[in-house]
This record gives structure tokens, C-alpha cells and sequence, in this order.
């Protein structure tokens, strides 16, 4: 086995290591803790995160204090923090961000030494729980079912660990934050009780979910596609191109074509 | 014999059949491969088939300090990004107006988004916007297979049933 490689395959999902922009990836942390992790494919770091992001910020009251503090209510703001764990949410909010940017860097340098070994990645798997394979996806759409219930377009695009995760994440957001209750009132015209069923605190959690879920699924399907390509032109060119074939059009040595 | 690259007598083998060359243009796909296999099924020899990928225009290639910028960033990362500041914002101002914060942080979404792209559109250098589909960096495969001529109708058949873009015959 090589001492590095560009991807791998199995019955959890696709993994590969590609240049990505650092500042995207700490962007994404800063808007959902844990997921800037979970798009470099470093899912047992990004869901410790997300778990410790959720319990800090729905302990402390944080995502409350950020919708009073827009509407311009201060002292409400002030008076709903929970002091009991909010200190701990800035060095944790820090270091999300650093760590995966530091990361991204990291992987960025390792892709370009594994870029040049050969791919050793399976293009089937499978297993008695799963069957897995690498083939092309369309990009908009995984990004359209995911915008609808995030975790749908990672199933779609094979990304199963992703899905679990964010599946299970978006059904406690959103019970909780009765986001669709809210729904239906607004759709059954009665905009005063829409507004007085949600709950803010869990409900500021959605823009991030859903744009990153949906982030994730169409940037990871235009790669996996790219993959595929690189994959199977790394195929043709070990196993489908003998060595004694001559074009009719060029001359082999003593000029005869055939 | 030839006489110059391009000759227009037909060649005869042992066998006494003659041969063509059928050219053909694939994507990348999984029908790439499965049209290998079918021309294998139907008699063609390994050795006289063989398939290339095409490469795409170069980039600039790529040093150890533009490893971190990399040219083909995807047209919806700052629509992503902007459509959840605006959403958040949105959402929580909404909430102390008469539509609520869902319709707010809709609206609010999908002008981040609109302008994210926007933003995106008319700052990216229009080179590597014009660098085309980027959910592929290859354009596609080409295909040549060497076969008789009483095989060439089956061939074609073959590969016109595996979604072929197009092909053409060279008589040898």
C-alpha cells in the first residue's frame, strides 16, 4: 500500500482529499461548529463538535440572545444568558474554526503528495449490510433534496455517515423548534399564533443546517463525479491500451499500416 | 505500398476479410466500461481495442503557493455562505415582525443567496468561469476499435446502444 492515497470507498461512504479554499471550510465552522470538520470527511471530529455545539448553545440560551440582540432588545438579551456554561462556547467556537481551517491546510499539502501516487480505491463494495458504488450523480439535484430535509441529497450521493448525522440532527432541531407547526399556521393564514408556536433558541439553528446540508451534498457530488472521471481514466490507461495497437493512419516502422 | 499517411487501398489479412477502424467518443461513464465489455462478449480481441481520456485545457499548474487557492472554486460556495448570514439575520428580526421569522428568514435566504452568486459572477476571473462543467475534469473518452468488416454492423449497433456521442469508420 502506498504511504498516501487520494480516496476510498465502502459500505459507509466515499471519502477523498482534494484542494479546498481553507477560508470556505472556516467559514462553515463558523456557522454550524463540527461541520466545517464534517465536509473535510472527518466525521468522529465534526459530530463530537456538533453535539458539544448543540448542548452549549441551547444551555446558555445563545441563539435567544442573538435574536434579541438583533431586534435590538439588550437587556432581554442580557437577561436570558445562562451563565452556567456560555464562557465555555468562545474557546470552543475558536478553536472550531482554527482547527479546521489548520486542517484544511494540512490536507491541502497531503493531497498534493498523494497526487501523483496511483489510485487504489474499489469501485464496488459490497457487503451483507450494504451494497456501495462509484458512479455519477447530478449535482443540483442532491443539492435540492438536501435543501428539503437535510441528509436526503448525502443519501442520494452515498455519503451515508453524513446522512445519519444530519438526518438525526435535523429531526431533534426541528421537533423542537415546532418549525413546522409554525408552517402549517402560516399556511392556515394565522400569522399571530405562527409566530408564538416557535422557539427561537432552536430555530436559528435551521438557515445553517439546511444551506450547509445542501452545500455539502452539491459540492461533494461535482467531486465524486470528478473522482469517477479520474478514476476511470486511471483504469483505461493500466488496463485498456496494449501496447502492440497501431492506428491505421500512422505508420508502423517499415510503412506498413495493419 | 502506402504511399503517404492517409492510404486508400484496402488491406486484406490472412483470414481474407478486410478491416475498418470505427472511431467513437464517449463520456465518462459507466457505459464506458460496459461497452468494453460488450465488444469483448461479441469476439473483438483485447488488443485490438483501445480507449483514451481526453484532457481538459491546462491550468496554470498548480505550486505549493497556490495550493490553497485552487482556480476552480464552485459558482454557489459565497451563495451558501451569504444565504446563511441573511437567514439567521432574517430570521431573527422577523420574529418581531407581523410575517414571522419563517418568511422573513426566506426572503432574507434567498437574497443572500441571489447576491452571492451575483457577487461571484462578476468578481471570478472569466477564464476560469469559461473553464466549463465543474463537476468534470475530463471531456470525455475516445474509442477505437479495429474489427472486420462483416463485424463493423454489430459494433456499431453495440455502441450506438451504449449512449455513444457519436462515430465515424476509417477504412483501412
Amino acid at each position: 500500500m502506498a504511504r498516501r492515497y487520494k480516496a476510498i470507498l465502502n459500505c459507509f461512504g466515499t471519502s477523498q482529499i482534494h484542494y479546498r479554499n481553507p477560508a470556505v471550510i472556516a467559514w462553515w465552522s463558523a456557522a454550524f461548529p463540527g461541520f466545517g470538520h464534517m465536509l473535510l470527511n472527518m466525521h468522529l471530529k465534526g459530530n463530537i463538535l456538533f453535539l458539544c455545539e448543540i448542548l452549549f448553545n441551547v444551555q446558555s440560551n445563545l441563539n435567544l440572545a442573538t435574536v434579541y440582540t438583533f431586534t435590538g432588545e439588550f437587556d432581554l438579551a442580557k437577561n436570558v444568558l445562562n451563565t452556567r456554561l456560555l464562557m465555555f462556547y468562545i474557546p470552543f467556537y475558536i478553536f472550531c474554526i482554527w482547527d479546521s481551517y489548520r486542517s484544511t491546510i494540512d490536507l491541502n499539502k497531503n493531497f498534493f503528495l498523494a497526487e501523483k501516487e496511483p489510485f487504489q480505491m474499489s469501485v464496488f463494495d459490497m457487503s451483507t449490510v450494504e451494497v456501495c458504488y462509484l458512479d455519477k450523480r447530478i449535482p443540483w439535484v442532491a443539492g435540492i433534496w438536501s435543501l428539503l430535509l437535510p441528509g436526503l441529497g448525502q443519501l442520494y450521493t452515498r455519503r451515508i455517515l453524513t446522512a445519519f448525522a444530519l438526518l438525526i440532527w435535523t429531526l431533534v432541531i426541528t421537533y423542537n423548534s415546532q418549525c413546522l407547526d409554525g408552517v402549517h399556521w402560516l399556511f392556515a393564514g394565522n400569522l399571530e399564533k405562527a409566530r408564538n408556536v416557535l422557539n427561537m433558541e432552536w430555530l436559528l439553528f435551521f438557515p445553517s443546517l439546511i444551506f450547509g446540508a445542501a452545500f455539502d451534498a452539491y459540492s461533494k457530488t461535482a467531486e465524486y463525479n470528478k473522482l469517477f472521471d479520474s478514476e476511470q481514466k486511471a483504469y483505461f490507461q493500466k488496463e485498456w491500451q496494449p501496447a502492440n495497437f497501431h492506428l491505421s493512419f500512422t505508420k508502423r516502422k517499415g510503412g506498413q499500416p495493419w | 505500398m502506402a504511399a503517404g499517411k492517409f492510404s486508400s487501398l484496402v488491406h486484406e489479412k490472412e483470414g481474407g476479410a478486410a478491416l475498418v477502424e470505427i472511431l467513437s467518443v464517449f463520456d465518462h461513464s459507466l457505459f464506458a466500461e460496459m461497452i468494453l465489455r460488450s465488444l469483448m462478449d461479441s469476439g473483438i480481441e483485447k488488443n485490438h481495442i483501445i480507449i483514451f481520456s481526453l484532457r481538459q485545457r491546462p491550468h496554470e499548474t498548480l505550486s505549493l503557493d497556490t495550493l490553497n487557492h485552487p482556480d476552480d472554486t464552485s459558482l454557489f460556495d459565497l451563495g451558501a455562505i451569504f444565504a446563511t448570514i441573511f437567514g439567521v439575520i432574517g430570521a431573527s428580526i422577523g420574529f418581531r415582525l407581523t410575517w414571522g421569522p419563517i418568511i422573513w428568514g426566506l426572503i432574507a435566504s434567498a437574497g443572500g443567496f441571489l447576491s452571492g452568486l451575483a457577487i461571484n459572477y462578476l468578481f471570478t476571473n472569466k477564464q476560469s468561469r469559461l473553464l466549463g462543467n465543474p463537476s468534470s475534469n475530463s471531456p470525455g473518452v475516445i474509442l477505437i476499435v479495429q474489427c472486420r468488416c462483416d463485424q463493423q454492423r454489430t459494433v456499431e449497433q453495440l455502441l450506438w446502444k451504449n449512449h455513444t456521442l457519436g462515430l465515424t469508420v476509417i477504412d483501412g
